[in-house]
């Protein structure tokens, strides 16, 4: 899958999973860029891409996440 | 040797100047040297404990590194963890879970009377323990490189201005810091010695003055009404935020003015608009110690449960928090009322954002000043179990408030201190959280200000702070 | 840096300034207070010229009324008790009184011998805005504490945590008790407790309520070692043996008023477990009165001048 689409993908993802149809990502966000994206919400955001992109991280992987651009690599690794 | 005492006045101006003579490449020596000569000072014996600890963490660690195998990995972090876990579980909780296993027996009738053995706690043990265990994980998970120097990883683990009541500082952080010192500069110099001025002043006039007020109190019980009781309640807050906040500015200082750079601490807690803010604003070294190494993997490994794993992980990750700071029925309620507390909030958090989005309250002034009062009283209520010396008695307490009531306990001079006190800390933390640049006064551009605002606060210390050394309230941790 | 180290000593400069200056505004302050613990301890280190001294914690300042002493007796009376402060501040304050004046009678609570931690540190406290003008409070207070030496360095730490009760002193007039602070009311919740209490005290202070009886004795005082009346609360073995045996040792009377019947069934004289109301100090003042009017006409035999009339 292109990077472009997995961005996409995301964008959906982010959207209703922090109730917010304006957000924009990009490869530098981070969760301190969006409001209530914080450690309780990161695991729901997590599972979401997981089913999403029929995936399964590792914890390794999440510790390598340092924006949305890591998670884009990550994720494109794994399809 | 705590940092209210007199002989760390004396001591570590001294230590200052030595450090900065030494050369950069010997620097991280002087610190290690001055480190476990701070520690000696407080109790020799468990120098040992915390060499110990140092010793096996390395060790384990190189091997870490030393394998390709993952599975040998985990093994060698998984043996150091429980290597380090076992003095801390000794000493902290074998009075504990023999009493437990004592009234155990009791229940079913079998009594082996065992010696009772009185046990010192090591100081700072829940500390470095978290230190330890925290740089394995991290050299196990590939964040960082093992360290190599065993001096390096000795400071990292006994440095002297966390040791006793942390900020918990990670390695990553710290280890680069030790192996390139910076050179001096005045700056750091200068906002070293304001933090720590501001810290004594937290810890000297706000925090041991309600600290009188609240023990006159809490230490008193049945002879005070349920009016004293929630009066005293109120303030106990302020008091572990001024002790313990207060406490962290001096060891953030500290290191500051040795070229360190540590964590923040505390981010003005009782302007959080909800109990999952505040424990971003509160203890913020612990919390973000448990998240990464507790929290995490768990919420992780239930994650297919959705919201109640999410729930399951804080119950369990809070119940830590409680258990790591006492072994004692109280602390495990104190914290599984937080975990309640955001596991709620968890559970409502998307009808509450939707509300108020609908009506914009996140704007409105008013919304936050009850929002924040709300807040603030949830955590006093729960800190009723933090400060109750036992279970029957933070029952007796939450009694009392609601039914006996009555004319509030006063001491006017203690009143009237920690008063003037508040007032200062509290428009302080008010400018910093909503006008951070405006009213400034140790940052005043004007050199009358500034001179004057330092000589202000060093007198309040002289003048109205409790100046006879008390123990912070985390010391014996 | 250099800029840095100059502005550093600037600033230190400024805290010696200001810190003298502070001092001083608050001695002078200090020594014009008018009523309060700290108008009684300027009042018996300063000017104190009774002929009958008491000296001694809350024990002596609630229970024994000066004036009725005076009137009864014809000499002046003055109670010099202090909440709170022990052996510390009752030495290094008579060492002071002696060397202006000596009285007839010194009276000595038997409590003056504890040592408790946070008592002593209170005491050390209370001394402290005395140690820039009188030489034996300051000895004292360096030998209880050795880094006192270096604190007093300061001019104004002397006064820490002392600004609000100065201002009281100030605007509050003293009553004419002659140090007597009456307890009223009865105390509700007065604790049952059968148990002895121990005195906490130390060979440090034993030595010093010795050194005090013995510089009482060589400057002329009639010294008398008094221990007042608790709620059903006896001494324990060990206490009563060291009062027995310090009153033998020095040859001074003990007056143990702790186990009178009059007291020990009668909650109504008592504020709270070990403490009269007034009440209660009225009926102890003149157990005391007639004790010392009985021992001094037993004196008046054997020629000693006559105390009363």
């Amino acid at each position: 899958m292109e990077r472009e689409t997995i961005l996409e993908k995301l964008t959906a993802i982010f959207r209703n999973v922090f109730n917010n149809e304006t957000l924009i990502l990009n490869n530098y966000l981070t969760a301190n860029d969006v409001e209530n994206w914080d450690s309780l919400s990161h695991m729901l955001l997590i599972t979401e891409i997981e089913s999403n992109f029929s995936i399964k991280f590792k914890l390794k992987d999440l510790n390598k996440m340092r924006n949305v651009g890591d998670m884009i690599d990550i994720i494109s690794s794994k399809l | 040797m705590v940092f209210t005492s007199f002989n760390f006045l004396i001591f570590f101006p001294l230590l200052a100047i030595l450090y900065w003579v030494t050369p950069a490449k010997y620097r991280w020596l002087t610190l290690l040297i001055a480190s476990y000569f701070f520690y000696i000072n407080i109790k020799p014996i468990f120098v040992l404990l915390l060499a110990g600890v140092t010793i096996s963490t390395y060790l384990f660690t190189r091997l870490i590194d030393g394998t390709n195998e993952e599975s040998k990995k985990k093994q060698y972090m998984v043996i150091n963890i429980v290597l380090i876990l076992l003095p801390l579980f000794f000493f902290k909780y074998f009075n504990a879970i023999n009493e437990g296993i004592f009234a155990f027996l009791d229940a079913i009738n079998i009594r082996w009377p065992l010696p009772e053995i009185k046990l010192l706690l090591p100081v700072g043990i829940s500390f470095y323990t978290f230190l330890a265990i925290g740089y394995t994980v991290d050299v196990y998970n590939e964040e960082i490189e093992a360290e190599k120097n065993i001096g390096i990883l000795a400071l990292f683990i006994s440095f002297f201005p966390l040791i006793l009541s942390g900020p918990i500082e990670r390695a990553k952080n710290m280890l680069p810091q030790f192996n390139a010192p910076k050179n001096i500069d005045y700056i750091s110099l200068s906002q070293g010695l304001k933090l720590m001025l501001w810290g004594y002043f937290m810890k000297l006039v706000v925090a041991d003055r309600i600290g009188m007020y609240v023990d006159a109190v809490y230490g008193y019980i049945p002879q005070h009404n349920g009016t004293s009781l929630l009066f005293a309640s109120f303030l106990y807050p302020f008091q572990v935020y001024a002790d313990l906040g207060g406490y962290s500015l001096i060891a953030i200082g500290t290191a500051k003015i040795l070229g360190v750079n540590v964590m923040q601490n505390f981010k003005r807690p009782f302007f959080a608009t909800s109990m999952s803010e505040f424990w971003r604003r509160w203890h913020i070294s612990l919390i973000s110690w448990l998240t990464d190494y507790i929290y995490t993997p768990l919420s992780f490994a239930f994650r297919q449960y959705k919201i109640w794993g999410i729930v399951i992980a804080l119950m369990i990750t809070f119940f830590i928090s409680g258990i790591w700071h006492g072994a004692a029925l109280t602390f495990v309620v104190w914290g599984l009322i937080q975990g309640i507390f955001l596991s709620i909030e968890a559970l409502t958090n998307k009808r509450r954002m939707n509300f108020e989005n609908k009506f914009n309250l996140r704007n409105r002034g008013w919304y936050i000043l009850i929002s924040c009062s709300f807040t603030f009283i949830l955590f006093a209520a729960s800190q009723i179990f933090g400060r109750a010396a036992n279970f029957k008695d933070a029952i007796l307490i939450y009694q009392k408030i609601t039914t006996n009531h009555g004319s509030l306990y006063l001491d006017m001079t203690t009143m009237g201190y920690f008063f003037v006190g508040l007032i200062i800390l509290f428009f302080k933390d008010f400018r910093d959280e909503y006008f951070p640049d405006k009213i400034l006064f140790f940052e005043n551009h004007n050199i009358l200000i500034r001179y004057g605002s330092y000589l202000f606060i060093v007198f309040s210390i002289l003048l109205i702070g409790v100046l006879d050394s008390s123990q912070f309230i985390y010391f014996q941790f | 840096m250099k800029k840095f180290v100059v502005k550093l000593l600037i600033f230190i400069a400024l805290i010696i300034g200001f810190d003298f200056i502070l001092g001083s505004i608050f001695s002078r302050f200090y020594f014009k207070v008018k009523s309060g613990t700290i108008f009684t301890a300027n009042y018996a280190i300063r000017d104190c010229k009774e002929d009958i001294l008491l000296l001694g914690a809350s024990e002596i300042s609630h229970h024994f009324i000066s004036n009725t002493i005076k009137d009864s007796i014809g000499l002046s009376c003055y109670n010099l008790g202090m909440d709170g402060l022990n052996i510390y501040f009752q030495y290094a304050v008579f060492q002071e009184i002696v060397k202006r004046h000596a009285p007839k009678i010194l009276i000595l609570s038997t409590n003056t011998l504890s040592d408790a931690e946070k008592q002593s540190v209170a005491t050390i406290e209370s001394l402290l805005p005395y140690c820039e003008r009188y030489n034996a409070i300051k000895k004292m207070v360096i030998d209880a504490d050795s880094t006192e030496k270096f604190k007093l360095l300061s001019n104004s730490y002397p006064y820490n945590s002392l600004i609000i009760k100065i201002f009281q002193g100030l605007i509050i007039k003293e009553p004419k008790t002659n140090g007597y602070e009456p307890l009223w009311g009865s105390g509700i919740n007065l604790r049952l407790n059968t148990n002895p209490q121990r005195l906490n005290t130390t060979p440090k202070s034993i030595n010093y309520f010795s050194d005090l009886v013995i510089l009482a004795k060589k400057s002329g005082c009639k010294v008398y070692i008094v221990q007042a009346p608790r709620y059903q609360i006896n001494n324990s073995a060990e206490d009563q043996l060291l009062f027995t045996s310090l009153s033998d040792k020095h040859k001074v009377p003990f007056l143990n008023y702790l186990p009178d019947t009059k007291f020990t069934n009668h909650p109504e004289y008592f504020k709270d477990g070990a403490h009269l109301n007034n009440q209660g100090a009225e009926i102890l003042t003149n157990m005391l009165i007639a004790d010392l009017k009985k021992d001094n006409k037993l004196n008046q035999n054997s020629g000693n001048d006559a105390l009363v009339q």
